[in-house]
């Protein structure tokens, strides 16, 4: 199998394009390798589900526990927010508290609050607390 | 650097906001002349209390109860500490009724400095929001 890696153009994005005459099933493993590879391991009761970065809304961490929350439900995951962190550097996710990491791309709006912090709100309709010190870096990563 | 950045805000709001009380005061009082130290006093009166304040709100509470009690902590401390420097300085005289005005002059620069704050802080969310929303045009 030959394999060609090309360099985009600046305004283009990565992209993976399969030339094949059959997909088989090697080449249908390596793909869901490749899909799965930014999903979030996340754990509901007895349930194990791999969540699209996308679909989650914010990561809390309560008494040590870290929960990612997505539109509807919260599920437990098995990871520290560093971690968190670390894992999706190249997505749009960025801390905004000592115990929250956000989605940047589902939160609709941000109000002034009391003592500096901004409330953030999300397309969920639930709002989250931006602290004072990590201002900064939000603006910093829209480009303010 | 945010420390100096903060600090560095603060000063000025308190700063102006000493500058207005100082000048309702001394119209108030009825004041002949201003000593021409007094113009260096104010700005003196804004480092020392903007330094307090930059170290003092740096903690963040969760609750309401929490933020509140620490505000009025935050506000008799300034208030002791305009009354001692307002003394030193002869601002006022040590009787109460100079006394009680020198702490509506507090409550004023404490709310000027607030809402200055609040000015600061709408404005940086205009910027986020707009920022925000090109980013949602962009996406979808």
């Amino acid at each position: 199998m030959k394999i060609t890696i090309e360099t985009p153009k600046p305004n283009e994005e990565d992209e993976i394009i399969v030339r094949c005459k059959k997909v088989d099933e090697n080449l249908m493993k390596v793909l869901y390798q490749l899909k799965d590879e930014n999903r979030v391991t996340a754990y509901m009761e007895r349930d194990i589900v791999k969540l699209f970065p996308k679909d989650i809304y914010y990561f809390e961490c309560v008494d040590n526990k870290v929960f990612a929350c997505c539109e509807k439900q919260v599920f437990d995951v098995r990871l520290k927010l560093y971690e968190i962190e670390q894992t999706l550097s190249d997505s749009d996710f960025i801390r905004i508290s000592k115990s929250v990491v956000v989605n940047l791309n589902r939160i609709m709006s941000v109000a002034p609050m009391f003592n500096g912090r901004f409330e953030a709100r999300l397309q969920n309709g639930e709002k989250i607390i931006i602290s004072r010190q990590y201002v900064p870096s939000l603006k910093k990563a829209l480009g303010i | 650097m945010r420390f100096l950045s903060e600090f560095l805000k603060m000063f000025s709001y308190v700063t102006s906001g000493t500058a207005i009380a100082f000048a309702a005061y001394t119209l108030i009082v009825g004041y002949d002349m201003v000593y021409t130290y007094s113009v260096a006093e104010i700005p003196l009166v804004g480092i020392i209390v903007s330094l307090i304040t930059t170290l003092t709100i740096q903690r963040e509470y969760k609750t309401a109860k929490g933020q509140i009690a620490a505000f009025i902590c935050h506000y008799i401390f300034i208030s002791v500490i305009m009354v001692v420097l307002g003394i030193l300085f002869e601002w006022v005289r040590p009787v109460p009724g100079e006394i009680i005005l020198m702490l509506i002059c507090v409550v004023f620069v404490y709310a000027f400095s607030a809402a200055m704050f609040f000015i600061s802080m709408k404005r940086d969310a205009k910027k986020i929001n707009k920022a925000l929303k090109e980013r949602f045009e962009a996406n979808n």
